[in-house]
């Protein structure tokens, strides 16, 4: 699995790459929304992308927005990982094209179920190798 | 009623708490009333997130240093000794933000929460802690080192904005 992960603070991309990387996750960081569509556009294109919401110069919602404008990148999963948790913040990152929502402060487990819910867990990636 | 009535120090309390058990599994965090005592003779550090909206304020959560470099190096996973000061910084800011987070979803919407500001923790008292019209606040003893989360109601159109 590959996992980019977006977030301004320096604590939470350690973090969430830390989590990630007990998970069998080849993981790359970005601080913005900006910096993350160049990563992008550099590829290769990662599994699953963790954006969080509240960032400078571009964030999470209008990260995913503009994600979600590229046919190419359609196959990515997205997860918003923020503090947001009023029912109508969570419907405008779904609306926005978000495929999963993680509330901070997440524990490793919670990492991992949103990620076997989104098919690029380390149960999805279990499944497969069983599939051949 | 003010809307700093709506925030307990219960509620606090729990968020806190829930974060720290998160980020230091088997460290729990405990509640302490001498912490503010504490904090006001100790080095210490004070994240900020201010939220406007239908709540003007804003919360704080102050650690001491030795506090802030542990937690720092739980969530950077890794020693204290290898954590700049920077990383240091940027991990309160994360905790403020998260309990900041936390207590704006408990508010009526529209609320907007601002990017986390960092400053030392004698430096944040002079900065108009006393223009608010409503505080509540909870202690806590981290590994034995105070830590304080504090949500302070600002004046009606006192708070000066910044982002969102």
């Amino acid at each position: 699995m590959r996992a980019l992960v977006v977030d301004d603070s320096r604590a939470m991309r350690a973090l969430l790459t830390n989590v990630l990387g007990t998970l069998g996750a080849e993981v790359d960081t970005a601080p913005d929304g900006a910096v993350a569509l160049e990563r992008l556009r550099r590829g290769p294109l990662p599994d699953v992308a963790l954006f969080d919401w509240h960032m400078p110069v571009m964030d999470g919602l209008e990260l995913v927005t503009a994600v979600r404008k590229e046919p190419a990148w359609r196959s990515m999963a997205v997860m918003m990982v923020t503090t947001e948790s009023a029912h109508d913040e969570m419907v405008r990152a779904l609306l926005a094209g978000a495929d999963e929502y993680l509330l901070k402060p997440f524990t490793a487990d919670a990492v991992a179920e949103k990620l076997t819910l989104l098919g690029v867990g380390p149960g999805a990636a279990s499944a497969d190798a069983t599939g051949g | 009623m003010t809307a700093t009535d709506l925030l307990s120090s219960k509620t606090i309390e729990q968020l806190t708490c829930q974060l720290f058990d998160a980020l230091t599994p088997g460290e729990p965090l405990e509640g302490d009333a001498g912490a503010a005592h504490l904090l006001a003779s100790t080095p210490a550090l004070t994240g900020r997130v201010e939220i406007g909206g239908s709540f003007e304020g804003a919360v704080e959560l102050t650690c001491s240093l030795p506090a802030a470099r542990g937690i720092a190096a739980a969530m950077f996973a890794t020693t204290v000794d290898d954590l700049d000061e920077a990383a240091v910084a940027d991990a309160v800011g994360e905790l403020a933000n998260i309990v900041g987070g936390g207590l704006k979803s408990l508010l009526a919407s529209p609320t907007s929460l601002s990017l986390p500001k960092v400053a030392s923790a004698a430096r944040r008292s002079g900065d108009g802690a006393s223009a608010s019209v409503g505080s509540r606040e909870a202690g806590f003893s981290w590994l034995r080192e105070p830590v304080l989360v504090r949500v302070v109601e600002a004046p009606t159109g006192a708070r000066a904005r910044s982002g969102s």
